[in-house]
């Protein structure tokens, strides 16, 4: 590892810029939580200036980061802290550097009471535009459970919030 | 739209311009206290490297479990029966037995010839004794036999008897064998010896359910020593080919 140079540092300032809404909201989605998503989002930009892994083009760059952080994710859920916290039993407030409209803060507080996979698959689908195979691809799980997951939220937010969701 | 409500309630969890720097900045500051932190390493001279404990050969370590597993396959037949009847003892109801095997046994100087008087009300329990006195020596024994019906002694018989003045018969007895074993050279008073006869039992051809309980679990750890010893043997080649 080396210190940045100037033309790394332009790389990387434009790098970060590309893609660190899409790491947040993928760290957002799983963690619920403001503190570890931001301190998620930099391990895994720290963990591209480390590496300095080669990409072939913008989307290469973005699947990569989200596995990254799926994974990075995964990792911490799975730490004896977050064990130890019991993090579902805290009531945590949903977005609260959001814009106080009740209608985003209601849906996303549906969203977020989904189970985690679930909840990947539907921001992964409706928001990132990624469909059934990719998300198994990114996900690393198979294409009919991937289908039944998204089938699955499909059903518990047209209870919730009405309306039609793109099958 | 719900998919049109879902965009929009993602696009506001996205981070606010001021976390976007503070993250930036702690990115960079961050990989520059890395760079700092990896490159003191490189400038200190190599110490010895660190032999983990892991991958010492530790004798301590299989010695005591083999020396548990051979002696708990040592202790285990001979004690196992006997703590198995102890606790059958202390747990069973006592028995009353109305069998009362005891009597006493009177042994005189001569070991063949010893009378037997029973407790109870025996009539004809009579058992050879060979028991000898532990103070007479085998050659030692009275010139004349005591016989053990008085009337078969002719020192014995009593007297014809006058009329008038018959003295008992068992008193005659007594004062002919006292008179007849005084005048022996080598008399010695009878010895009385009361022994307990526990009732016979006879002994069971095959193994009781607890001996081979026992045997089963000295070879489950004899087989546990022998197994702790080539994985010693094993652990112990492996350190030396390292």
């Amino acid at each position: 590892m080396a210190t940045l140079g100037e033309k790394d540092s332009v790389w990387f300032a434009a790098f970060y810029e590309r893609h660190v809404d899409t790491v947040y909201r993928v760290c957002r989605t799983h963690l619920r939580n403001t503190a570890d998503t931001e301190d998620a989002t930099q391990d895994i930009f720290l963990k591209v200036l480390a590496k300095t892994p080669e990409f072939q083009s913008v989307e290469h760059e973005k699947a990569w980061l989200i596995r990254v952080a799926i994974n990075r994710c995964k990792d911490l859920l799975k730490s004896s802290w977050n064990k130890r916290l019991d993090m579902e039993s805290i009531p945590e407030p949903i977005a609260p550097d959001a814009s106080p409209e009740d209608s985003y803060d209601s849906t996303l507080a549906l969203v977020m009471a989904l189970p985690d996979n679930l909840r990947s698959c539907i921001y992964l689908y409706y928001y990132e535009g990624y469909n059934a195979s990719e998300i198994a691809e990114l996900l690393d799980k198979p294409h009919s459970t991937i289908r039944n997951y998204l089938s699955d939220a499909r059903k518990v937010l047209r209870e919730k919030l009405g309306g039609d969701f793109d099958e | 739209m719900s998919e049109h409500k879902l965009r929009d309630a993602f696009d506001h969890m996205g981070p606010d311009e001021a976390a976007r720097e503070r993250m930036l900045q702690n990115i960079l500051q961050a990989h520059e206290a890395g760079v700092g932190a990896e490159a003191q390493p490189e400038e200190q001279p190599q110490t010895q490297p660190r032999r983990s404990p892991r991958g010492q050969f530790s004798l301590l370590r299989y010695a005591l479990p083999i020396a548990a597993c051979l002696l708990f396959a040592a202790l285990i037949p001979p004690t196992l029966p006997e703590i198995v009847t102890a606790f059958e003892e202390s747990t069973a109801p006592p028995s009353y037995s109305e069998d009362s095997n005891d009597f006493t046994l009177e042994v005189t100087e001569e070991g063949s010839e010893s009378s037997l008087e029973t407790e109870g009300e025996q009539p004809g329990n009579e058992q050879p004794n060979n028991q000898q006195p532990e103070d007479t020596a085998p050659g030692d024994t009275a010139e004349t036999p005591v016989p053990l019906n008085p009337a078969d002694d002719p020192a014995m018989v009593a007297p014809e008897s006058t009329p008038g003045s018959v003295p008992p018969l068992s008193v005659v007895v007594e004062e002919a064998v006292e008179v007849e074993m005084a005048e022996a050279p080598n008399y010695a008073p009878p010895i009385t010896v009361e022994a307990e006869i526990p009732p016979m039992v006879i002994p069971d051809p095959w193994p009781s359910p607890v001996d081979y309980v026992a045997l089963t679990l000295s070879a489950l750890a004899l087989l546990a020593a022998i197994f702790i010893t080539i994985r010693a043997v094993l652990s112990w080649r492996r350190t030396q080919q390292k």
